[in-house]
């Protein structure tokens, strides 16, 4: 009960502590500064204990093992060693006031060994981190069984004291620190909120080695402790048994020589009595003598004269067992004396004889009975008996057969139950046994009963009784069962330490490392190794994964490849999908130019003659990146294509090529776009804008400024958008520069944009370069500007020229009715303006019946039954002498080219009257078109003069 | 565009001179069905005619198919500028031209 103030000291002290370190002054001290802390607070803790104990045997119990064990195990190792050399210093000054001596070095030196332990252990086996509560009872346990050792082995002079000592202190001690090192845990795991149950799972081969060791371990102990108990056992009933049977001999045989002296001795004095005078009374001599029986007996072994009338020539010496062996053996000696035993005559009387040969043959014996030789033996018996002892504290008794004892103290002559022995059924019988029996003897002096071991055996008419303290008889088993004990628990304990050291070493912190490095890898560093090489398995191990991750890295290098050429093929269709051929016409020049991202973006670029007169160009950007970009451009590009070729004006062709690309249209990807188709001869541009970034428009003699008219949505989008015509007049000089956003998008390494001003002031600083040379100077500016950093998006960009050479196609215009009647006039505006050109009579005349072809064909069907005009307009151009001819009317919308050319090889009545103007016109002239525009049908010849 | 008929014994003579074009071929046309009905031997002079249209094409188509059952018809004196818009058409191989 005393101890459990230090144990909750202990407590109080590892709660202050624990609480402490969440203390902001206390946590910043430095590590050691804090370890010295609580190694000096727990080695008062320690010191404390060691005062405040339970006196025993001289010396003290007490838990002062406890404080150093807490402050290693949960504290940190500097703590444990320094409280137990505090505690341990402690102990062996406190001598000298007043602790004892007898167990000073055992204390001094467990309890320092406490705090090395701990220390030790720490490091050891829990990564020096907190043991659980089960742990710390262990190890505390193991502590206290070396302070027992430790004891032992310091006293193996006096060691039953020690062992005495020991016996009587190991229990307290052990628990006690036990409980003290348990409730410290457990307090600071309940502190820190851990689980005391176990979390359900895969838990940590640590934990399971450590679980299954322990439990081997255990079933090992007990098992041999078991096995040394059943041993020690054995050993001590063996030597107990030597102990009584060496005893017993001694004074069985002293009794009996005793016995058989002083009955020999009877015999001489009556065959001396008897040869002197033959006839001396038997009767007589066996009162002088004090003995039962005489017997003369001749050479024959015939009894000649007795005591006893009966047998005198009557009975036979030879025939019984008994008295046949006195005739035997009286024949080889002098003298026999037998043992206390059944006589011949009548076995129920037990009678001892003695025997001596006669001078003149034959033999006289003397027999008595145990009365008579008990009363002169007795006195011999008490000397024999008295100081004689039976291992240390055992002692011999002797009984009569009647079993009352032969002793010279106050038990003299009574019964053996008044020493406490509770006669057995043997002994009562008058057999003797080998068994051990136990009673509970009482001491004469002390009058105390104590247990006791005894043996009897019946020795001429006596029952001596050996009997030994059974502490005594069970010292040495318990002595070396606590030894072995001990030992047991250190050497499994140190084997488990062992072990477990060891497999953690070989075994756990190899796994850990390749765990590490496994995670290194599945974290994507692939350029990392296993190298774990201390035993075959591990470095098997380690070769096998890194085979596997090479490998791994092979088919990712190899994926990366494929994927890097599948997309160097999807940027070599996307190029090539992308018109190379730069018209180098006299009237426009287009040069543009496309720089393709890594991954393929969906930029394009477009430019196509939808005839002679017209050319269409376009610049679009498709959302994403990559192979679905490279084909949904494609798509882009070839519905606008396709509705362009249609005639259709640009607004309706962006307005129909949404739809198109709405349908279908599951991924969500779209287009922006900026298209334009010039009339070349009249400079007249129509555009349309799907949210795409203005163009850049230079006229002739001004600067660069960005063409921002309002734009439509994107293309792809949403359905049922429509888009809006913008129009502008171009004049010979001007320039339109196209671009995607990957120029003005074109980010630096400071994540700036290249942007729409720096675009412009490069633009406006390099107006006069050709457009085959501005590109690149331009692209080289953004790489400039960008410097280091990737190019993300394509960068797309076009300059389109308006140069207009044909210097007249100053159209000399006319308006006519739509009518037969007009023909004439027509013709006379056609002739006249020919006439200016200087062009041949010839010429006129055929131009003429060309003309009057598609008047007519205008007049007769462009209105139906309405009325309209025809448009005129012829335009020359001196250098190549090429008049261009521009008829439009606003009627019905109707090619005349595509009428099939009638057969002109048939005979007359085969031949069809219709298609013969158009092939007249396409005949005459150098070049026909016909386009269908801003609600017109224009008709455009050129014929040179 | 003037026409004038003349007819000797065996055949009629049709001059046509001036512009044979979509305003003037009508009149052509009614000459040729109506004016010589049954005459088998058509010649066409086209010694005056310089300009010549799909429309006058037409009217000679139309008589030469007509002439061709009942008859024949000749066309001569085909300026150059003429037989051009013949040879384009392929009736310079339908025609029968002196």
């Amino acid at each position: 009960m005393r101890l459990i103030v230090p144990i909750l000291l202990n407590c109080i002290l590892v709660l202050a502590v624990y609480l402490a370190e969440k203390f902001v002054p206390f946590k910043k001290l430095p590590y050691i500064t804090k370890q010295i802390i609580i190694g000096v607070l727990f080695g008062c803790v320690s010191a404390f204990a060691s005062s405040y104990g339970v006196e025993w045997l001289g010396a003290v119990v007490n838990v002062r093992d406890a404080a150093p064990l807490s402050a290693g195990l949960i504290f940190g190792a500097p703590a444990g060693i320094i409280s137990g050399i505090i505690g341990g210093l402690y102990r062996w000054f406190s001598v000298y006031w007043g602790a004892g001596t007898y167990t000073r070095i055992a204390c001094s030196i467990a309890t320092i060994l406490a705090g090395l332990m701990a220390a030790g252990l720490r490091k050891l086996m829990f990564d020096n981190k907190k043991p659980t509560w089960g742990y710390g009872i262990c190890i505390a346990v193991v502590c206290e069984v070396i302070h027992m050792i430790m004891i032992f082995v310091t006293n193996m002079d006096n060691s039953s004291y020690a062992f005495e000592f020991v016996k009587g202190a190991t229990l307290p001690m052990v628990i006690g620190n036990a409980v003290a090192v348990g409730f410290a845990i457990i307090i600071v795991s309940f502190l820190s909120h851990e689980r005391f149950t176990k979390i359900k799972g895969s838990e940590r081969i640590a934990n399971t080695f450590q679980r299954w060791l322990l439990a081997c371990i255990v079933i090992a102990y007990l098992v041999t402790s078991t096995f040394t108990f059943v041993l020690q056992n054995g050993i001590v009933k063996i030597e107990t048994q030597k102990v009584f049977t060496a005893a017993m001999t001694d004074v069985e045989t002293s009794v009996k020589e005793k016995s058989d002296i002083q009955l020999l001795e009877i015999a001489e004095q009556v065959k001396r009595e008897y040869e002197s005078d033959k006839n001396v009374s038997l009767i007589a001599l066996t009162e002088k003598y004090g003995i039962k029986e005489i017997n003369v007996v001749d050479s024959e072994g015939i009894i000649i004269d007795s005591t006893e009338a009966d047998v005198i020539n009557s009975y036979d010496m030879n025939s019984k067992e008994q008295s046949k062996e006195f005739v035997d053996t009286l024949k080889i000696q002098d003298s026999f004396v037998q043992e206390y035993s059944p006589r011949g005559k009548d076995e129920s009387v037990w009678r001892k004889y003695a025997a001596v040969n006669l001078d003149e043959g034959g033999f006289i014996q003397v027999g008595y009975d145990a009365e008579q030789f008990h009363d002169m033996l007795n006195g011999f018996v008490v000397d024999v008996t008295k100081n004689r002892h039976v291992g240390t504290g055992g002692f011999v008794a002797v009984c009569d057969d009647k079993l009352n004892m032969v002793i010279d103290n106050e038990y003299s002559g009574m019964y053996i139950s008044s020493i406490g022995i509770v006669p057995p059924d043997e002994m009562k019988a008058g057999k003797t046994s080998t068994a051990i029996y136990y009673a509970d003897i009482v001491d004469g002096k002390t009058e105390l009963s104590e247990s006791y071991m005894y043996v009897f055996k019946f020795v001429e008419g006596y029952c001596i009784i050996a009997a030994m303290p059974e502490s005594e008889a069970t010292f040495m088993r318990d002595a070396s069962i606590y030894t072995s004990v001990f030992m047991q628990v250190l050497i499994f304990a140190a084997l488990f330490v062992f072990i477990y050291v060891l497999i953690k070493k070989v075994i756990i912190n190899n796994l850990k490392k390749v765990n590490d490095t496994l995670g290194q890898i599945t974290e994507g560093n692939l350029n990392v190794t296993v190298d774990v090489r201390s035993n075959e398995e591990f470095a098997s191990l380690s070769d096998d994964i890194n085979s596997t991750v090479s490998t791994l890295k092979r088919y990712i290098a190899e994926a990366a490849a494929r994927i890097d050429r599948e997309l160097e093929y999807a940027k070599q269709i996307q190029l090539s999908a992308l018109p190379r051929n730069f018209p180098e016409h006299e009237d426009y020049s287009i040069y543009a130019n496309m720089i393709a991202a890594k991954e393929v973006g969906g930029d394009f670029y477009d430019f196509y003659k939808l005839d002679d007169n017209h050319v269409a160009f376009l610049v679009a950007d498709v959302s994403g990146k990559g192979i679905p970009a490279a084909m949904f451009m494609m798509t882009a590009k070839t519905i606008i294509k396709d509705l362009a070729e249609s005639g259709i004006p640009v607004n309706e062709i962006l307005t129909k090529a949404n739809e198109k690309l709405c349908e279908n249209n599951e991924s969500g990807m779209f287009v922006t776009a900026w298209m334009g188709i010039l009339d070349i001869s009249t400079g007249k541009l129509q555009f349309a804008n799907a949210g795409h970034n203005p163009p850049v428009l230079k006229r002739a003699n001004g600067s660069f400024e960005y063409l921002k008219t309002r734009a439509g949505f994107v293309l792809a989008g949403m359905e049922g958008v429509r888009y809006r015509v913008a129009e502008l007049e171009l004049n010979p000089g001007d320039r339109i520069f196209l671009y995607t956003d990957g120029v003005t998008e074109a980010t630096n390494l400071e994540n700036k944009l290249y942007g729409e001003e720096r675009l412009l002031e490069f633009m406006n600083n390099n107006s006069n370069l050709e457009a085959t040379e501005f590109l690149p100077a331009l692209k080289e500016n953004i790489d400039e500007f960008v410097g280091e950093a990737p190019q993300f998006d394509d960068i797309t960009m076009m300059m389109f020229d308006y140069k207009l050479q044909k210097g007249g196609v100053q159209m000399t215009k006319r308006i006519f009715p739509a009518k037969d009647e007009l023909l004439p006039d027509v013709l006379g505006f056609v002739e006249e303006t020919l006439e200016s050109y200087e062009c041949s009579m010839k010429i006129q005349m055929a131009v003429c019946v060309a003309i009057e072809e598609v008047f007519v064909n205008i007049a007769h069907y462009a209105y139906g039954d309405g009325e309209g005009d025809v448009d005129f307009g012829i335009g020359f151009d001196e250098n190549s002498r090429e008049v261009t001819f521009r008829v439009a009317d606003k009627g019905t919308p109707f090619n005349p080219l595509d009428i099939p050319d009638p057969d002109i090889t048939l005979p007359a009545e085969e031949r069809e009257i219709g298609g013969l103007g158009i092939l007249i016109t396409k005949k005459t002239m150098d070049s026909v078109t016909y386009a269908y525009e801003n609600g017109e049908n224009v008709m455009t010849m050129i014929k040179k003069i | 565009m003037t026409i004038e008929i003349k007819k000797n014994a065996d055949e009629t003579i049709i001059e046509v001179v001036g512009r044979l074009d979509t305003i003037t071929a009508p009149a052509l046309d009614k000459t040729i069905n109506e004016d010589i009905e049954g005459v088998k031997n058509l010649v066409l002079d086209f010694n005056g005619l310089e300009y010549i249209s799909s429309a006058g094409l037409r009217v000679l188509l139309g008589a030469q198919k007509k002439m061709q059952k009942i008859g024949s018809m000749k066309v001569k004196n085909i300026c150059e500028e003429v037989m051009d818009v013949f040879e384009m058409t392929g009736f310079a191989d339908i025609l029968v031209i002196e």
